[in-house]
């Protein structure tokens, strides 16, 4: 298992600044690489005129001494989920729900006027649903890094294209893991931001008291840019009461950091259990407090979680099932089904364990420490033939399975990073780091340390051509 | 015909598929479980656990808490 080289946002943005480049000669490359994919392509559109209206724009700028803001001349590309002024938006569900728009989702706004190139739209989950990355209506992208592996979702294209050297960073979202599993299955870096710490305007809801806008990137130090760039209070959305990601870099050796070694864990692979305990080690030699902890209520939230999340769903979705069944994948129909078995005060309960769920976890795990270290998937990333299950009897532990690890932090709307720490040849190892509410900064610092610890990834040829 | 035909019927306009059918069977036997006797819910209950707000009444009702994420 070998890997395309990864872009940076800082070599991006020096290319354009120092003069190497032009944003347009940039953008031009980066969109010839792209159009030069043979097949399972993470984009599902190139807005090549855009793209290349907005470099000549930036060029300009450049040499009106307009100031370059932390993303000037950055090609990057985000989950067809996004509002964009003038361009459809298409869910990764049948045609028939795509959507010009006439206004631009808020991170896009956000985005912009750092100075990105927005290339186009990622493929994605049929409405963000699924956490395999497998997708009825438009396939799944190739994983880049483990051929006949899943790409993970539901930010299935965000994974892949950030893998495969396409672009330094991209946005998707995350609801139940959809950002931190396709980091782990494409070994690239995806952060999930605090619950409302980023503004939700012009993104697709799916359960909107867990839906997140995080990045995935190729670094830490991407993936922090790029959320700094994003998070903050906007007016338009009163869900989101959190402070823009500051600059504060706490020094990681302070930090306390849990791990699980109970009942939680099981079901990790031997290198995984292995992965984790070097990770302790290695942490313990830098002078952090390492502490273990159980972690085994974390499995009594996924069906509250499922229960809120389809819930949830389904009242976004309920007039458009009503009319167009039909254009709905066998998988999503029968998750939506789901929701007709769940009662009102089911939901309410499910609400209300979650409380009891986060008073626990405050009162008895970040009393003790700051930080936890797990996995976000138990080995390496699946095989896609195994968990395409469409709408048959292994979905829910398909689903449950996938996400069991990356439920929790959604659930009770933590913080949470994927970080690819181990190179297999069944795929990478990821770890995740999840801290309490508005401490990305403390995830982020821990997150570069460890980055630092372990092996870059192996390079390898590119992917094949079109004929 | 089970209990869940009709609110199918009415989810998606139409008569559910088999496959439809079971999962919502399949998520009726889920609720006892990881819902009514949820092992977090259990437990609060049992100590009346009173940071996080659990409360049992007179007559054995429940007063439970609602989520809200920390304020930053």
């Amino acid at each position: 298992m070998t890997a395309a080289p990864l872009r940076s946002i800082a070599s991006d943005r020096a290319a354009v600044l120092s003069g190497e480049t032009s944003v347009v000669a940039q953008t031009e490359e980066r969109i010839d690489q792209i159009r030069a994919r043979a097949t399972l392509s993470p984009f599902t559109k190139l807005e090549i005129a855009a793209a290349l209206d907005r470099a000549a724009q930036l060029d300009r700028a450049h040499a009106e001494g307009a100031p370059a803001g932390p993303l000037f001349g950055v090609p990057l590309a985000h989950k067809d989920m996004f509002d964009r002024e003038g361009q459809s938006v298409g869910f990764g569900a049948h045609r028939s729900a795509q959507q010009a728009r006439d206004t631009t989702a808020a991170v896009l706004e956000r985005l912009d006027a750092a100075g990105q190139v927005d290339l186009g739209r990622l493929a994605m989950s049929e409405f963000a649903m699924g956490p395999t990355g497998h997708n009825h209506h438009i396939g799944m992208p190739a994983n880049p890094l483990v051929p006949g592996a899943v790409t993970g979702g539901s930010s299935s294209g965000s994974g892949a294209a950030v893998a495969e050297g396409l672009v330094a960073a991209a946005l998707g979202s995350d609801t139940g893991g959809s950002i931190r599993l396709p980091a782990a299955c494409c070994g690239v870096v995806g952060f999930k931001p605090t619950q409302g710490r980023v503004p939700l305007i012009g993104a697709m809801p799916l359960s909107p008291s867990q839906d997140c806008v995080g990045p995935l990137a190729s670094c830490v130090a991407d993936a922090r840019l790029v959320l700094a760039c994003i998070s903050g209070a906007d007016g338009r959305d009163s869900s989101c009461i959190g402070p823009a990601l500051s600059g504060d870099a706490p020094d990681p050796r302070g930090l306390r950091v849990g791990f699980d070694r109970g009942n939680f864990m099981s079901g990790a692979t031997a290198e995984m259990a292995t992965l984790l305990e070097d990770t302790a080690q290695a942490l313990l030699r830098d002078g952090n407090a390492v502490s273990t902890l159980d972690l085994a209520f974390f499995d009594a939230l996924s069906e509250p979680a499922n229960v809120v999340a389809m819930s949830d769903a389904v009242a976004v979705h309920a007039d458009r099932l009503k009319v167009k069944s039909e254009t709905y994948g066998p998988q999503l129909r029968a998750r939506l089904a789901q929701a007709a078995a769940i009662p009102a005060h089911a939901y309410i309960r499910a609400q209300q364990i979650r409380q009891i769920a986060l008073t626990r976890l405050l009162d008895t795990v970040f009393d003790r420490v700051d930080l936890l270290v797990l996995p976000t998937l138990m080995g390496p990333p699946p095989a896609d033939p195994a968990t395409n299950v469409g709408g048959g009897s292994g979905l829910n532990d398909v689903i449950a399975g996938m996400t069991r690890l990356t439920r929790p932090a959604s659930f009770l709307g933590l913080p949470a990073l994927s970080l690819p720490a181990v190179w297999t040849d069944a795929g990478p190892l990821s770890l995740q780091i999840v801290a309490r509410h508005w401490q990305e900064a403390q995830v982020a610092a821990l997150a570069e340390r460890l980055e630092s610890i372990f092996a870059a990834r192996p390079q390898t040829q590119p992917m094949a051509a079109a004929e | 015909m089970t209990a869940y035909h009709a609110p199918l019927a009415a989810l998606f306009g139409r008569v559910p598929s088999e496959e439809e059918h079971a999962a919502a069977v399949a998520q009726a036997s889920r609720l006892d479980a990881g819902i009514f006797a949820n092992p977090l819910l259990l437990d609060a209950l049992a100590c009346e656990d009173v940071p996080s707000g659990v409360k049992v009444l007179p007559q054995g009702l429940v007063d439970l808490p609602r989520f809200e994420v920390p304020k930053p």
